[in-house]
């Protein structure tokens, strides 16, 4: 489990980072991003990674807890 | 594994795959060969090189033959080309067939109002099988405005063709970019 949360981890922090790199140079200069990359799939992996890092990060990602 | 080695090593590996991939787009924004060529086939599509507007009037992209083809109904209608930096030349050439005989130019925008436009004439026309022609216009990029997001915007000019319920088939648009610009000033402003 230690290693699939550092793996996620990892995953949903860089492909964030991507993200928030490419909205800045994609300010700077319109088209020097998305001309060449389809971003939705790097959403789609960002969110991915990031819900995944989330569920495998919390205790009780469920509330069976308080459930009970 | 210690446990903080392999976060490390896997953060470095990521760390690299995001520099590398934006060492990359740099690389592919600067053209550093100095010629590029962007199509618009009407069917793949570009980013680089614009549909025409204003939609009303051309018809939804038809097949003739093996070919995607976009029919023109009215005049004129225009398109923008946005390079990822500026060049010296750009060699238009459009692929097209007309209904009927008409009078068919290319236009560059040289500025923001609606009249600010130059007509070129075909510095070659080639004959291509099924009554296809192959027209050729080379413009210098200076003579060309530029819009605030950087696109450079043309119109095709087809004689009457509304009135003579002509049609204007269009199966690509190729545009080829040249020019390297020379020093570091250059290169810097060619991005402005």
């Amino acid at each position: 489990m230690t290693i699939v949360s550092k793996i996620t981890a990892a995953f949903a922090l860089w492909s964030g980072i991507w993200l928030a790199l490419s909205a800045l140079l994609e300010f700077w200069h319109r088209g020097f991003v998305v001309h060449h990359v389809n971003t939705r799939w790097v959403w789609l992996f960002f969110g991915i990674t990031a819900a995944a890092w989330l569920i495998v990060k919390t205790k009780d990602p469920w509330g069976q807890a308080l459930a009970k | 594994m210690n446990s903080r080695l392999f976060t490390i090593i896997t953060h470095s590996l990521f760390a690299t795959a995001v520099i590398a991939s934006f060492v990359w787009l740099a690389y592919a924004n600067a053209v550093p060969s100095g010629a590029v060529t962007y199509v618009q086939d009407f069917e793949q599509g570009t980013p680089f090189v614009s549909d025409f507007w204003p939609p009303e009037r051309f018809d939804p992209v038809v097949k003739i033959g093996e070919y995607a083809v976009r029919p023109v109904v009215e005049s004129p209608v225009s398109f923008f080309i946005h390079p990822p930096r500026t060049f010296v030349t750009s060699t238009i050439q459009i692929v097209y067939k007309l209904k009927d005989t008409a009078l068919f130019e290319i236009a560059v925008e040289t500025g923001p109002e609606p009249e600010d436009y130059k007509i070129y004439q075909w510095q070659s026309l080639e004959s291509l099988p099924g009554d296809w022609w192959r027209g050729t216009i080379v413009v210098p990029m200076n003579d060309w405005w530029r819009d605030e997001n950087n696109r450079y915007h043309a119109q095709m000019h087809v004689s009457d063709l509304l009135e003579n319920h002509n049609i204007l088939w269009v199966k690509e648009m190729r545009v080829k970019l040249e020019g390297r610009p020379h020093g570091w000033r250059e290169w810097w402003n060619a991005f402005q």
